[in-house]
């Protein structure tokens, strides 16, 4: 009788328990997956409308936070970054970050607004370590020229507009020595990609057409926000700028436009990208597509000024919006990675710099 | 700041007694000792230590052994953006002064001849000393901004159609320069001024001469060392004044205040900054001598 | 005394109007860019444009709400009320040595005293900030009260030798002639007439040191004064939140005079 029992037990009861244990692990693992996700970011890549939508859909909170800088990133990345899932360096960073192994290759097959992606910003360069994507672009900004289009009536094109004689003692320049060469070199025609090679003559061009520029010049600001107010008040008609700034100001009902400069110019841009060690990486996923939708990534576009790389995202602007900030395919092409560079080649150009300031 | 600052043959009658009260000797340095310790430890002593880290190669945090050297020197002295630097701020300096006298003058004047107003006047001077040479300097940024206040009135009133640039250059500088140091040169003007016995004065005017005569022929000969020492107070401030050209200062109005401050700030090279300072400190004392020296007191009334 | 000028001055009474004009005008100079700093913390626009847009009190709000800004202030003040106690302190111990003695070392103090005034500026902050470099001593609240102690000194020195040297010193011989001893003498007779003198002395130092910006600049390390984080703040920041804060410590400084004016009249009439 006994016998009889226990095998019955076996083999009605066994699996059932089986099975139950296996929906209480599978609940388990899902629920701590995805209870919260932890992001560290740019101070502006966390807006309210984006986590409580997100909260309210999934049901998994969202902890922010914050660093101001890709160096800074790195070094916190270092100190200890137990818990955290998502981090967002711009396009520069992803090889030194993917080599160092600290980055989690990405399946885009898990992100279906992937797909909505302006096609130059799918597979590029920056985020494919050896044949593998470990990052996902998400909002990119261009350094090119800004203006005052009530002051300067015909639309400047090129960066050779800052060194326009009719412009002098109006022209504004980054003080940071990276984005001044920067500048100056795709004037030159130089790749700056590629400005490692040969870094020391190209300098010397480099910093002789600086000069040139130093009488034209009303001030350097050291900070973008110090560039809107000096284009606002009027103090300077023409500068080097970022175009998120810009747009914020068209918005404001400032009468400036950004231009994207016929020699090209550098664009950074920023990524998502999944830790290794991550707890949360399915969170992390629905996080990157939550964002990517048309209607995050246009609602983001309209409070930060940048744009997102969706391109959905521009269609689903207000007109008006829509028309400050799309970008034509033709200034698309003329954009540049922001490039990684040899920290030699960075002690040069602020070397450089400082002398042709100095002048 | 009183007459016999600079000049200690003037010390009254009450100074140029012998030594003081019993068992001064020793009793004096008691008594002056904190603040004689103060002076030569915090003020003299680094002096000679910006004087040493002048004519080393690195600082001793990057090696404790550095070498003896005169590079820094040579660094300053040839290369032209500490050469440049210095003789506009030099420019900036007088400019500064020569206006800030011609404005302070008739106000320190109208303060020393009303004894009981100007002593209130004066109180309400020490507001704008109150609120931090940071923010006077600040608030000019609005003032004279392409869309301040001065470019909005002489728009409205047509006298010009596009604004005058009136910020990060020069001018701004100047004005900036001469807003804080004024109250500076007042004060000692006024101090100078109110010495001249109102006895000589009437005695001037009785003797036929008006108010301007009296002005040059009496006042100003009496109170020249004053007076010069009032310019040379200020002459030397706009040297060392970093704020004004931090923040009205544009792309081209390097001092070497400037230079100084953002090698300090920063990582630069330390021992080229105390050689520049060393320098521009040297230039300012032979300066003020010099100045002292041409201004000093002559002796008819 | 004041009739006496009055002679000098009521043969021309146009001449003296313009004066007083000029005198004025010099004032308003003065005052109105504070003016127009307050004024423009209510401006609804971020833009430092004239004229103001609208009216809005929320810089204020970010202003009150930056902790920051408040801990800076704390420490202006905490640094302004020591430094002021021993510089006027000190600065008056200095002031009688050099007036009523005759000692060794004297010119050099009072040389000192001079360049300590005439020199202050960035070459002088900067060789106490490698002072304290070279004797390991970081930045901090101390360093900052020593170094704004030292070259604030010399002023109470100056305020107060000027009083010293314009009074009897008979006074003082009678008082030590009627047997006190020279502390005494000090406490009762010199002390009292000179109080106006520390009065001005302590006030003029604590405007200086709440005020100071280079000192503090290489001296406080990673603490913050006021000034300094008013340049950290100008620097980057552009909107009118400046204002809203430049605002909350003009307002202080307004407010004291005010408070002088009405509670301390006869005070301050006595003054002169």
């Amino acid at each position: 009788m006994m016998k009889k029992n226990i095998g019955y037990l076996w083999h009605k009861i066994m699996p059932a328990i089986v099975i139950g244990m296996a929906f209480f692990s599978a609940g388990m693992v899902f629920a701590s997956e995805t209870r919260e996700l932890n992001i560290w970011t740019w101070g502006i890549y966390c807006p309210d409308f984006a986590t409580t939508s997100f909260e309210a859909k999934y049901g998994i909170k969202v902890n922010c936070t914050f660093y101001h800088g890709n160096e800074e990133l790195w070094a916190k990345l270092h100190a200890g970054h137990e818990g955290v899932d998502i981090i967002q360096p711009s396009n520069h960073m992803i090889h030194r970050f993917a080599k160092a192994g600290l980055l989690e290759p990405i399946d885009t097959h898990k992100i279906p607004n992937y797909a909505g992606l302006s096609e130059g910003f799918k597979k590029a360069d920056y985020n494919i370590v050896n044949n593998r994507q470990y990052s996902v672009p998400y909002t990119f900004g261009i350094m090119g020229l800004a203006y005052r289009t009530d002051i300067i009536k015909e639309p400047p094109t090129s960066w050779g507009a800052l060194w326009d004689e009719r412009y002098k003692g109006h022209v504004g320049f980054s003080r940071n020595p990276v984005d001044a060469g920067f500048a100056t070199a795709k004037y030159l025609g130089m790749d700056i990609a590629k400005l490692d090679t040969d870094i020391d003559a190209k300098l010397k061009t480099i910093k002789a057409k600086m000069r040139l520029l130093n009488p034209l010049l009303l001030k350097r600001f050291e900070s973008l926000e110090e560039m809107k107010n000096l284009l606002a008040t009027g103090d300077i008609w023409i500068t080097s700028a970022d175009d998120g700034m810009i747009h914020k100001m068209q918005l404001d009902g400032q009468p400036v436009e950004f231009v994207v400069p016929s020699e090209g110019c550098a664009a950074w841009i920023d990524q998502f990208a999944i830790l290794a060690d991550a707890p949360h990486k399915e969170a992390a996923y629905l996080w990157i597509n939550h964002l990517l939708s048309p209607e995050m990534a246009s609602r983001m576009i309209q409070k930060i000024g940048y744009m997102v790389v969706n391109k959905d995202a521009s269609e689903a602007l207000p007109a008006d919006l829509a028309e400050i900030m799309t970008y034509t395919d033709a200034e698309t092409r003329r954009l540049v990675p922001y490039p990684t560079l040899d920290p030699k080649t960075s002690e040069k150009m602020v070397k450089a710099y400082q002398d042709v300031r100095g002048e | 700041m009183p007459d016999g600052m600079m000049d200690s043959s003037k010390t009254p009658a009450s100074d140029r007694r012998g030594p003081g009260p019993a068992g001064s000797g020793g009793m004096v340095w008691l008594v002056v000792f904190p603040a004689a310790f103060l002076l030569v430890v915090f003020f003299l002593i680094p002096m000679f230590v910006a004087l040493r880290y002048s004519v080393l190669s690195t600082m001793p945090f990057f090696d404790p052994d550095p070498s003896y050297t005169f590079a820094n020197y040579i660094r300053v002295l040839t290369e032209p953006i500490y050469l440049r630097s210095f003789m506009r701020t030099a420019g900036y300096a007088v400019t500064a002064s020569i206006i800030s006298l011609v404005i302070s003058y008739p106000v320190a004047y109208y303060l020393a001849r009303r004894a009981r107003r100007g002593a209130l006047i004066l109180l309400v001077m020490l507001i704008p000393f109150w609120t931090s040479i940071i923010l006077r300097v600040f608030s000019w940024k609005i003032i004279l901004g392409s869309s301040g206040i001065i470019n909005f009135l002489l728009k409205t009133a047509g006298l010009i159609d596009l604004p005058v640039q009136l910020l990060y250059n020069r001018t701004g500088i100047i004005f900036g320069l001469v807003y804080t140091y004024t109250p500076f040169m007042i004060l000692p003007l006024y101090a100078t001024l109110g010495k001249v016995p109102r006895e000589l004065l009437e005695a001037s005017e009785d003797l036929g001469r008006n108010k301007i005569q009296t002005l040059w022929r009496v006042t100003l000969p009496l109170t020249r060392s004053g007076t010069m020492s009032a310019v040379i107070l200020v002459l030397l401030a706009c040297f060392g004044d970093v704020l004004s050209a931090q923040m009205l200062g544009g792309a081209n109005t390097l001092m070497i205040s400037s230079v100084i401050f953002e090698t300090f700030m920063g990582g630069a090279n330390w021992n080229v900054g105390s050689a520049l300072s060393v320098i521009v400190f040297g230039t300012l004392l032979l300066l003020a001598a010099v100045l002292t020296w041409l201004g000093r007191e002559v002796e008819h009334a | 005394m004041p009739d006496a000028g009055k002679r000098v001055w009521r043969q021309t009474g146009w001449g003296r109007k313009i004066f007083g004009l000029y005198v004025a005008a010099y004032l308003g100079y003065l005052l109105l860019p504070l003016v127009i700093l307050v004024l423009y913390a209510f401006n609804s626009s971020e833009y430092l444009i004239w004229p103001i847009k609208g009216f809005t009190l929320r810089w204020f709000a970010e202003a009150f709400s930056d902790s920051r800004l408040l801990k800076a202030t704390g420490n202006s003040i905490f640094i302004g009320l020591v430094t002021t106690f021993f510089s006027t302190f000190f600065g008056m111990l200095l002031a009688y040595g050099l007036v009523r003695f005759r000692f060794r070392g004297k010119r050099l103090l009072e040389t000192l005293n001079i360049l300590a005034i005439i020199t202050y500026g960035v070459v002088s902050a900067v060789s106490v900030l490698l002072w304290f470099h070279a004797l390991g001593i970081s930045g901090g609240i101390w360093p900052t009260i020593i170094g704004h102690t030292t070259f604030i000194m010399p002023f109470a020195v100056m305020v107060i030798r000027d009083r010293l040297l314009n009074f009897d010193m008979a006074l003082e011989e009678a008082a030590m002639d009627l047997g006190a001893n020279p502390l005494h003498t000090f406490r009762d007779v010199t002390l009292p007439l000179i109080m106006p003198a520390l009065l001005a002395a302590a006030l003029f130092c604590f405007t200086i040191s709440f005020g100071e910006f280079l000192l503090a600049f290489f001296l406080i390390g990673n603490e913050l004064t006021l000034p300094v984080y008013l340049y950290g703040l100008m620097r980057f920041t552009f909107t009118p939140a400046v204002n809203a804060a430049a605002t909350m410590i003009i307002s202080l400084p307004i407010l004291a005079v005010i408070i002088v004016a009405i509670f301390f009249r006869r005070e301050v009439r006595s003054l002169y």
